[in-house]
């Protein structure tokens, strides 16, 4: 080795020790997991956006288009699948309309002001159920990321790996883990931009389209929230109710018991159809899986319960059979 | 036996006479033990791609076995941790030397490529003849509602045993578990029902409601309505 290149030595090693996410930290910019999965959450709903993604699972891959806005009013959000049947979200302040043409159905539900959801205020550091930590940064659609590993320490919930945009703290990929660590799901943008002003136009629903479709419109019933119906033996750790409401649903004729759980990262839904045990012939009990996502339908005399969430399977059924009926 | 016998079976098997000496290739055919192996492998292949039943020798789901046994296990992502030990089989490891061989290499280099490459080859149509004879093997009355098994598992309504596991003992060898996953399009699977709008809809309503008053929605990295925009919805009932 030459005395140029040993004098050079110090010098690369402090520059590989200031890419580092530590260094970077020291340099100014504190980063640490937790911190970014908020600023990321901030992001995803307080930023303009308009980009194009993948979203992968089961082998399966589907190209979409999101465009998103946000103001002191509230979001706006268009969703379109870019191959295939053209399905389409709208997401306006007071509505959320999912079309599926080819089968001409619509599904319309009321959507919610995210300044109404209950907040999530557990620390996700030092978590005992979640191991947070930063890998090496990377870059997705054309971008610099940040990238954070979120790995659960049991077998009730997905690990998740997120790639953060290091100027806008975006999320530009996603991926969600089963126990052996492989990706079960995954979202990533392919290009993205982040104009000042959107169209309006976008969010607009085509109200004439969808006049011939078949719609499940919202029952326009006031909301019955914090109604204490429904409780749990045991349910699995970390997991606590974050909210409960009783109210109707498109589905169904009478009014249904929403639970929603959540360990800080994942949530879990649990719905309460109370329908005698004649009438719930038409309903497939047991599991449903969809990607990442499992659902868990517990039949009793008197009540349909199911649970629903991006969770193993595992994990919804023990929810569901942990259901107890106050009422 | 060469690329080209290789290709003429399948030609064979395509049903593609018109291209060949039909009875030139099925003399040699018979006359060459590898070909008439590569023969009887093909034919198995095709009976479980169309689920019809299969004859099993011995021989075949020993090397089965054996193949199976050696199948390194692989992920499509890195460690979380880094942590590489778990996939440094000796096949993984085999697969890294071959990969790393510089251009131009030896010919023993070569042999290592040649032979990997047929061995991936080999486990996957081992992987595909296994699940037939789990199918085939584990029916309870030892195989005479066979098709009734395979009908549900991956027919027209494929979804129905898309997630149970099979798993059954090969008399002489135990054949490792397998996940038989058949589910092609994104849309609820239920092993106990088949599919039909009322119950999509009904797990879809449920999903949308999920979404929308989920308070970890947007921490939880995915986009939450891409689940539902790159939903396959079916348009009928299905009988």
């Amino acid at each position: 080795m030459n005395r140029t290149s040993s004098r050079a030595l110090p010098y690369l090693a402090l520059l590989a020790a200031l890419l580092t996410p530590a260094a970077q930290a020291l340099a100014g910019e504190t980063l640490s997991p937790e911190k970014l999965i908020k600023n990321m959450s901030t992001a995803l709903t307080q930023l303009n956006y308009d980009g194009r993604f993948v979203h992968v699972r089961q082998g399966h891959v589907e190209a979409m288009r999101v465009v998103h806005s946000s103001d002191e009013r509230g979001e706006l959000e268009y969703m379109l699948s870019l191959n295939g049947e053209a399905r389409e979200v709208f997401r306006n302040r007071s509505l959320v309309t999912c079309i599926w043409p080819d089968s001409q159905s619509v599904i319309v539900s009321d959507s919610k002001s995210r300044k109404i959801l209950p907040t999530i205020n557990a620390s996700l550091a030092n978590s005992q159920i979640y191991e947070l930590s930063l890998a090496s940064p990377d870059r997705v659609a054309g971008r610099r990321t940040h990238v954070v590993n979120i790995k659960p320490r049991d077998n009730k919930r997905y690990g998740y790996r997120f790639w953060i945009d290091q100027e806008t703290k975006m999320l530009l990929r996603s991926m969600l883990l089963d126990n052996q660590e492989n990706a079960i799901e995954q979202v990533m943008f392919t290009e993205i931009e982040y104009p000042e002003n959107i169209d309006p136009g976008v969010f607009e629903t085509p109200g004439s389209k969808i006049d011939t479709f078949k719609v499940q419109k919202p029952v326009p019933v006031a909301l019955q929230a914090s109604e204490d119906r429904v409780t749990f033996d045991s349910l699995p750790l970390g997991y606590e109710e974050v909210s409960e409401t009783f109210q109707p649903m498109p589905i169904n004729d009478g009014p249904i018991s929403h639970v929603m759980l959540s360990d800080g990262m994942a949530s879990v839904s649990v719905y309460v159809e109370y329908v005698a045990k004649a009438d719930q012939s038409e309903v497939a009990v047991g599991v449903s899986t969809m990607g990442a996502l499992n659902a868990y339908t517990h039949s009793t005399d008197h009540a349909l319960i199911t649970v629903v969430g991006e969770v193993p399977a595992e994990t919804v059924e023990q929810i569901a059979m942990a259901v107890r009926l106050i009422k | 036996m060469t690329p080209n016998d290789k290709e003429t079976l399948s030609q064979l098997m395509d049903g593609e006479w018109h291209e060949l000496d039909a009875a030139q290739c099925v003399k040699a055919a018979c006359s060459d033990q590898a070909q008439k192996e590569t023969w009887a492998r093909y034919h198995i292949v095709r009976d479980v791609i169309r689920n019809d039943g299969i004859r099993v020798d011995g021989a075949l789901t020993a090397r089965i076995h054996d193949a199976i046994a050696d199948e390194p296990s692989y992920s499509n992502v890195s460690s979380i941790h880094g942590d590489t030990s778990l996939n440094d089989t000796p096949n993984r490891l085999q697969a890294e030397q071959v990969a790393s061989a510089p251009k131009g290499g030896n010919k023993t280099q070569a042999r290592w490529g040649t032979a990997f490459g047929g061995f991936a080859i080999a486990a996957s149509v081992a992987l595909a003849t296994v699940v037939g004879l789990n199918l085939w093997q584990g029916a309870p009355d030892g195989g005479q509602n066979r098709s009734a098994l395979v009908a549900s598992a991956t027919g027209a309504d494929n979804n129905a045993q898309a997630i149970s596991s099979v798993q059954s003992v090969v008399p002489g060898v135990a054949v490792p578990q397998l996940e038989f996953v058949s589910n092609r399009g994104t849309y609820w699977v239920t092993p106990e029902a088949k599919r039909s709008p009322a119950m999509e809809k009904r797990l879809n309503s449920f999903l949308s409601q999920h979404i929308e008053n989920s308070p970890t929605a947007e921490r939880s990295g995915m986009l939450p309505y891409s689940r539902l925009v790159g939903y396959d919805s079916v348009t009928t009932t299905e009988q």
